[in-house]
């Protein structure tokens, strides 16, 4: 299966600066298996450098600071990494922003 | 009614909303969460603008680190309270606006006094913990959230209508890590400005929204995305709506 991922701000930076990457899957296939694909096949680091700092996206396999959506909807309100993909999918990544 | 002063004054938005818009202005009602870097620039633009009633919360007093972004505040300021700060440049910059600044933590508790029967809510706020209580708030009160939060030279916003849109809750169901945030003060100028603009459109009835649209302002490469949002059926906040 093929789904596109959609990275935004210095996520999208970190994976070359494409707007949409075509990413393909085995089926059936989890966000997890997607994530571990991307930072195995297309360089998505644990820790980019923005600015003087560092913000961490992973603690192992664990996602401590990056959004993830599945056609939109927060993968939290769905089942997390567990999360089944189809084929077409989108899934957009993006950090969260909280200053004021 | 407008008097010839205010039309004076506010003449070249007239032209682009009318009289009409602009007296849906002056009858507006407007709460402002938050008094730091995004809440100087929204508080400033919609006084500017004239807006009838704006009321603005903040607790924290001013510190010398907030003088890069928070342009409400002035050297002269540090230490003082940012509501009183506030209260005292907003009614210099237009004395038609009836400007009321609450030094006050928002909370579960006091949350629906504060707001009242203000017509909309604009976030400037700079955590979730909060924010969370100001989205249920909308959502109760069945009134708009204008939401805006900055990080560096990132930013993003959407406006949230109760029962129509996603809420945070739908887009962040568990709260981002804190931290300290650096930021420009540039960054706040933009993004408060996005939402000033979303608030104007939807007072004087025009234009689309930014809703179910997640806005990212990325000022490193000067660009400007969007995600597209969906509501959560199931949401804790608004599934009910």
């Amino acid at each position: 299966m093929k789904v596109t991922v959609k990275p935004f701000l210095f996520i999208r930076d970190a994976l070359g600066g494409q707007r949409e990457i075509e990413v393909k899957l085995d089926s059936p296939a989890t966000i997890s298996d997607l994530l571990t694909t991307l930072r195995r096949d297309y360089g998505l680091p644990d820790e980019i450098p923005v600015g003087r700092g560092v913000f961490k996206l992973f603690d192992g396999n664990e996602v401590i600071n990056m959004v993830v959506l599945k056609n939109a909807r927060s993968i939290k309100s769905l089942e997390g990494l567990e999360t089944k993909l189809e084929d077409g999918e989108e899934i957009a990544l993006f950090p969260p922003v909280i200053g004021g | 009614m407008l008097t010839e002063n205010e039309l004076e004054r506010y003449e070249r938005q007239i032209r682009v909303f009318g009289e009409d818009g602009q007296e849906r202005l002056k009858n507006a009602k407007v709460f402002i969460a938050g008094a730091g870097g995004l809440g100087s620039a929204i508080s400033i633009y919609l006084t500017s603008a004239g807006i009838g009633r704006i009321r603005i919360v903040d607790h924290e007093e001013i510190e010398l680190s907030n003088l890069n972004r928070q342009i409400l505040h002035w050297d002269k300021d540090v230490g003082n309270k940012k509501a009183s700060s506030s209260e005292e440049k907003l009614k210099k910059i237009n004395p038609y606006v009836r400007v009321e600044a609450i030094s006050e933590t928002i909370d579960e508790n006091n949350v629906l006094a504060l707001v009242d029967d203000f017509d909309l809510i604009v976030d400037a706020l700079d955590n979730f913990h909060t924010r969370y209580i100001l989205s249920r708030a909308a959502i109760a009160k069945n009134i708009p959230l204008f939401h805006g939060a900055i990080n560096g030279l990132y930013g993003q916003a959407t406006t949230i209508i109760p029962g129509k849109t996603a809420c945070l809750k739908c887009i962040f169901p568990e709260p981002p890590p804190s931290m300290t945030f650096p930021v420009i003060g540039a960054t706040c100028g933009v993004i408060g400005c996005i939402q000033v603009t979303e608030v104007i459109k939807h007072l004087v009835k025009m234009g689309s929204f930014l809703e179910n649209r997640l806005l990212l302002w990325d000022g490193l490469n000067t660009k400007i995305d969007e995600i597209r949002l969906e509501r959560n059926p199931s949401c804790e906040d608004c599934g009910w709506k």
